[in-house]
């Protein structure tokens, strides 16, 4: 860690009045967590919308595209949402228990008729029921049912591959889109718990404590199977929990533990190592543990630590930290509002919105009808324009570039009646998080779905129409 | 207020007119004597003419149908009035005798030229000096056994009020009209059958004869032979004799018989060209069929008219008709004759003229403010707005767009009519089939005066279901049994306002057999809108008490009151929480603050009692809830919750909620401090109201509706027309309207948007279903205490 950086750090913690970081286990739950501000006058959430179609548990939610999400629940169905919509765009049913995981590709068909290939968003959903369903996300349609799976799919996920995908269960299986089995890798006798797709067509497999890299075929010519590259070493020392790119040449594991391994993705080694615990004891209340991490500008990386969240860099500098951001563990982490907002997510049945310390006196509803120069670093949107790009240069040179200003807590979201488990942030503006409490809910800008109104209602009156028409009118 | 001293006028000039237009059929120097009045004291003359009618100061408080019949034993009687306690105080018997004096059947063809007709209807206006003013409508029904086979029947709309008959007279005449057609449809079908039976019965009579006239001839002395032996030949020219007049005397008979049987068919004749030329409407065959022969095996129960089987001088026929009129008035009288009733019943004649002069301001629904079901403004008024099919798109002149203000304060309409309805020119283009969400619940109000509630009550006892009133729609409706899903029929399935729902829920604890014990009338009356088509009125319940009754004792009692009502107007959510023996006084605190929520939604905006602890959803539809609190708060309000709401501890007297900074209501309730009754109170918010009704609908037109601002235009101009962009709180603090209130416009709008936008999705096809967001305040509630 910087020197300069250090004492950046202590300053903005001296100001807090937050005790320094790694303090003993357990006595976290005395400080007192952050309050959040009065009014929330920044907190652009003012609108919900709640969908209840869900009558069980929802597993998780991913997004489609712009405006569409998936979310898959125990009741046996996934759904289909918009961000415009509080009523499901397409229910698909057909597994015969809990649905657990999905992912969606791009199904490619070569064809001999046409120059190009014919491409198609589709959705894979894995159940406890032992199968994998393959869906038209235009029509939602199940195209396919794969039952050679035998275990529970418990992960899967697009191999990067053209229409070969992993799923994974207690073994690893090799699959194509035509419904093929085409390889199994049977493990160390745990269950696979993440696969992400790395470049130069290889996986990483997280099950329990280990992380295993395998090849994917790349052309139909060779033999179709699953090469195991490398064991990546050293080992988590308790399970991970979230595995997730950094940047093109970087991922990021973490565990309960609280270890966050920045691995380099070509050659396959350790990077670094964050936020280890040195005299690590197993405490079953784990107050480290990182359920996930977000990446920032390929630079930065937030990670929700316990009840806290800190930012490192990739240099293993940890240049901002909040050990009581949230009464109970956070779970997740996601840029919303257009990149405003770091939205953390919580057990504590609380979204919180982390953010710069904008004019307190501007309510940010609505903020985004108004023009905004977008910046290029996601992380100077975040925390403000007040590193420009010439002035990030000059303190580039001056090795000073890690003096940012420290988020702070902006709003909290309370709706949800139990932990939040995901978060997803859209191009309109929409957060959808779910909750386990079996409810997805929308968050909108309560002052820009006030103007989508209006916009509506005039083109309900023809009013835009007659604007159109008028200048001829008065002219004549 | 405006339309409240309105209201007074007209009724004070109706009344007015009423002494001066008078039309007396007591006599011309009865009309001499009124007509040239102001006489002076002394002049007025001593004598005055006698009526030849008993002259008991009849009065009757509210219009009533009387159904009578012309009895063979006693004359003119009066058999039904609906509803049936109308016209209590009234001589009905007597006022039969009068209606029914006229021998309309003189014209019986059957009589006078012994050739059979089915006679037509004949209707008549009668007015009395004693302000009764009767339209009467005569009918005939044909009975075989009846003299000259005829039963006149007269149905009569009697009411104290000669303009509102006037006025009203043609939907009158053609509902009974309608009515009196389903009588003869079926009355006409009997009547055949039975002739038919006599005719076969005639027909049978004449083959024995003529087999006795043949057999008579031939085997008679065989007999004599036979029976005779000691009689002896001594007898035999004297039985001779006899034999030949019983002969002649036959032969008479079955000359007569011949043409009662040429009448019987020339009746059937005639019958049947009339019954060809009836349309049945709804009273399909196979229903006759039915009715017929349940008519013939006499399964009916015994019948409820005592009066009519008194008078009742035949057995078998009569009965069987009078069954038939009981069967038939069973199928479809109560509907048609409740549909008259529903139109123009015990309503005054003042508020008839208001509504019809005030329902083009109630279209289109979609664009109509109200507040606590007073209706303020009405944002898109005589906006020619036309529904094209393909695009589903509204066309619109905007130079036509202009803002008509309407106040129904309760002094005119609340609380002397005791019965709302729309007037069939209500369904307009903007909202055909008048739909959900839109007028129906405009009247409907939650609590149906107090002593419906107590009735529930009473009726309920021990088990209190009464609790459960505010369980979803959806349970009722499962839970409905055959009789009362027939009245569902024709909801539409969103259209639970709030009035309907409470009282579906009452009917279901009553059960469907006590609902006439109760308050017949009222529980027919309200009936008919559901089952009715919706080309029919939208008609409304009663509201015995107005709505904000308490107001100033509430005001008074309770020092945050404005935050409160800032609370219910700004459509952030109200839990008046209390424990469940104190639920009588929330209902009532309930019933106060319902002034205040704005909105006529489908939703159910208030619920006066809820049992289940709150939750998120809950938020988007209820606005004003009563929420049985048991031990501690938070049990039933979880934190979640309660932060975007105000909640009102009913027994600790304490109130969280955003403080409210504003000036419109300080300003409306330091007005209210002036005056002392709740009426003059209401008076004074509404007038209040209107006056930021105007404030929202200057916003809806200049900001919302405003191309200049759209979204997408703002993306095309450059940035020096960003830096000019006005947002909505800009705008609204232009025209004066800051912090607190801004809110309140804003929220107003917004209603008005909703259910704009609900109706467009509503008519789209496929119909979208329609959500409404839930808003969150973050604001920070403040504790009040009392």
């Amino acid at each position: 860690m910087s020197g300069a950086a250090e004492l950046a750090m202590a300053a903005i913690l001296r100001k807090k009045g937050r005790r320094n970081n790694k303090p003993s286990s357990g006595v976290t739950q005395e400080v007192e967590v952050e309050r959040v501000p009065e009014n929330q006058p920044q907190n652009p959430f003012t609108e919900i919308h709640i969908l209840a179609s869900h009558s069980d548990v929802i597993r998780t939610i991913i997004p489609l595209d712009g405006h569409r999400f998936l979310s898959v629940s125990d009741d046996h169905t996934a759904i289909v949402w918009s961000t415009n919509s509080s009523s499901p765009l397409c229910v698909l049913t057909g597994h015969t228990g809990p649905v657990i995981c999905s992912a969606t590709m791009m199904s490619v068909q070569h064809d001999e008729d046409r120059a190009y290939p014919l491409k198609e968003q589709v959705l894979l959903t894995g159940s406890l029921d032992k199968t994998i369903r393959v869906w038209s996300l235009d029509t939602g349609e199940c195209m396919r049912v794969l039952k050679d799976h035998f275990t529970y799919v418990k992960v899967l996920c697009d191999s990067c591959v053209e229409n070969l995908f992993c799923a994974g269960g207690t073994d690893l299986h090799l699959w194509n889109l035509e419904g093929d089995l085409l390889h199994t890798v049977i493990l160390n006798g745990e269950d696979i718990s993440h696969v992400l797709a790395i470049p130069h067509g290889r996986i990483v497999v997280a099950a329990a404590n280990t992380l295993e890299v395998f090849k994917v075929p790349t052309s139909p010519e060779i033999l179709q199977e699953l090469e195991k590259i490398k064991k990546l070493a050293p080992n988590h020392r308790e399970m991970i929990l979230s595995l997730e790119t950094l940047s093109g040449s970087h991922f990021v594991s973490s565990s309960l533990d609280g270890t966050i391994i920045i691995w380099n993705s070509t050659n396959l080694t350790m990077l670094i190592q964050l936020n280890h615990q040195k005299d690590y004891l197993v405490n079953h209340t784990y107050p480290y543990c990182v359920h996930h991490t977000l990446s920032i500008d390929q630079k930065f990386l937030f990670a929700a630590v316990g009840r806290g969240l800190a930012l490192y860099t990739l240099n293993g500098d940890c240049i901002w930290r909040r050990e009581n951001a949230h009464h109970s563990k956070i779970l997740y982490l996601c840029l919303v509002y257009n990149g405003m907002f770091l939205a953390s997510c919580s057990e504590d049945g609380s979204i919180r919105l982390w953010g710069a310390v904008g004019s307190m006196e501007q309510p940010t509803e609505g903020s985004m009808l108004l023009h905004k120069e977008i910046s290029d670093s996601s992380l100077e949107r975040l925390l403000g324009k007040s590193v420009n790009s010439k002035e990030k240069k000059r303190l580039l040179r001056k090795e000073d570039k890690y003096k940012i200003p420290s988020p702070v807590l902006l709003g909290e979201c309370m709706s949800h009646s139990g932990a939040v488990q995901k978060v997803l942030a859209f191009d309109d503006n929409t957060m959808v998080s779910c909750g386990s409490d079996g409810v997805i809910i929308l968050w909108k800008d309560g002052a820009q779905e006030s103007e989508l109104r209006n916009e509506q209602i005039r083109k309900i009156l023809h009013f835009n129409s007659v604007k159109d028409e008028m200048p001829q009118e008065s002219q004549s | 207020m405006l339309a409240g001293g309105y209201a007074e006028v007209v009724q004070y000039q109706t009344t007015s007119s009423d002494i001066a237009l008078f039309d007396a059929v007591g006599g011309e120097e009865e009309a001499f004597v009124h007509s040239v009045r102001p006489f002076p004291f002394h002049l007025i003359p001593a004598y005055q003419p006698v009526t030849p009618w008993p002259s008991t100061k009849q009065k009757i408080e509210k219009d009533f149908i009387l159904v009578c019949e012309f009895s063979e034993i006693v004359g003119p009687t009066a058999l039904i009035t609906i509803p049936s306690d109308g016209g209590r105080n009234f001589d009905k018997d007597m006022f039969a005798v009068k209606i029914m004096a006229v021998d309309y059947n003189a014209t019986n063809m059957l009589r006078c030229y012994s050739t059979f007709t089915v006679v037509e209807d004949t209707s008549v206006i009668i007015e009395d000096e004693e302000n009764i003013h009767a339209y009467v409508h005569h009918f005939t029904l044909y009975d075989l056994h009846a003299r000259g086979y005829v039963r006149p029947f007269c149905m009569a709309y009697i009411t104290p009020d000669k303009n509102k008959l006037f006025s009203y007279l043609e939907r009158l005449m053609s509902k009974f009209r309608s009515v009196s057609q389903l009588f003869r449809s079926g009355n006409l079908h009997l009547f055949k059958k039975d002739l038919d039976c006599r005719l076969a019965d005639l027909v049978f009579t004449k083959g024995a004869l003529c087999e006795d006239v043949k057999t008579g001839m031939t085997s008679d002395p065989t007999e004599e032979n036979q029976e005779d032996v000691d009689s002896g030949w001594v007898d035999l020219s004297e039985r001779n004799g006899t034999c030949e007049s019983t002969l002649t005397a036959n032969q008479r008979f079955k000359a007569s018989l011949q043409k009662i049987i040429n009448d019987c068919q020339d009746i059937l004749k005639e019958l049947q060209m009339k019954m060809a030329s009836f349309s049945f409407g709804d009273f399909s065959r196979k229903d006759h069929c039915s009715f017929l022969t349940k008519c013939k095996t006499k399964e009916l129960p015994s019948k409820p008219k005592q009066c009519c089987s008194k008078c009742l001088p035949y057995n078998s026929g009569y009965h069987s008709d009078s069954e038939a009129k009981e069967e038939l008035k069973r199928k479809t009288d109560l509907k048609q004759i409740n549909a008259v009733d529903s139109l123009i019943f015990c309503r005054d004649a003042v508020v008839l003229k208001l509504e019809q002069v005030e329902s083009s301001l109630i279209s289109p629904a979609a664009s109509l403010l109200t507040i606590g079901h007073t209706v303020e403004i009405n944002f898109l008024a005589n906006v020619n707005v036309q529904s094209s099919s393909q695009s589903l798109m509204w066309q619109q002149k905007r130079s036509e767009c202009s803002g008509n203000f309407l106040v129904e304060t309760p002094s005119s309409i609340t609380s002397e009519s005791s019965r709302q309805s729309f007037p069939l020119s209500y369904d307009a283009e903007f909202v055909p089939g008048s739909s959900a969400g839109s007028l129906d619940s405009l009247y409907y109000d939650v609590e149906e005066g107090e002593d419906e509630f107590e009735v529930g009550k009473f009726h309920e006892g021990e088990h209190g279901s009464w609790l459960e009133i505010s369980i979803s729609s959806d349970e009722v409706r499962c839970s409905m049994d055959s009789q009362t899903s027939q009245t569902l029929e024709r909801t539409p399935t969103s259209s639970f306002s709030d009035g309907e729902f409470e009282e579906l829920s009452l009917n279901r604890f009553l059960g469907p057999r006590s609902v006439p014990l109760t308050n017949g009338y009222d529980r027919v009356g309200l009936s008919v809108p559901r089952t009715s088509v919706s080309s029919e009125p939208v008609v409304s319940r009663c509201r015995k008490v107005p709505v904000g009754t308490g107001i100033k004792s509430f005001l008074h009692h309770y020092g945050f009151s404005i935050h409160l009502i800032y609370a219910l107007l700004s459509g952030r959510t109200v839990v008046i929480a209390a424990s469940p023996k104190h639920e009588k006084e929330v209902y009532r605190v309930i019933k106060t603050l319902r002034l205040f929520v704005p909105g006529h939604s489908d939703n159910q905006l208030i619920v006066p009692w809820h049992t289940k602890p709150l939750t998120m959803c809950d938020l988007s539809r209820m606005k004003l809830v009563g929420l049985a609190k048991t031990r501690s708060l938070q049990r039933i309000i979880p934190s979640t919750v309660f932060r975007f709401t105000t909640v009102f501890d009913f027994e600790s007297s304490t109130l969280w909620t955003p403080g409210y900074k504003g000036t419109f209501l300080t300003e409306t309730l330091n007005q209210c401090k002036h005056f002392h009754s709740d009426q003059s109170c209401i008076a004074v918010i509404e007038a209040m109201m209107i006056s930021y009704a105007a404030k929202a609908f200057t916003f809806y037109h200049t900001y919302c509706l405003n191309t200049l601002m759209s979204h997408s235009q703002k993306h095309k101009s450059d940035n020096h027309n960003m830096q000019n962009k006005l947002t909505a709180s800009v705008f609204l603090a232009k025209i004066n309207v800051v912090e607190g209130d801004a809110k309140i416009v804003q929220y107003w709008v917004d209603i008005i948007k909703q259910q704009q936008i609900a109706e467009f999705l509503r008519q789209s096809c496929p119909p979208a279903p329609v959500k409404n967001p839930i808003k969150l305040d973050y604001e920070m509630c403040n504790k009040y205490h009392h």
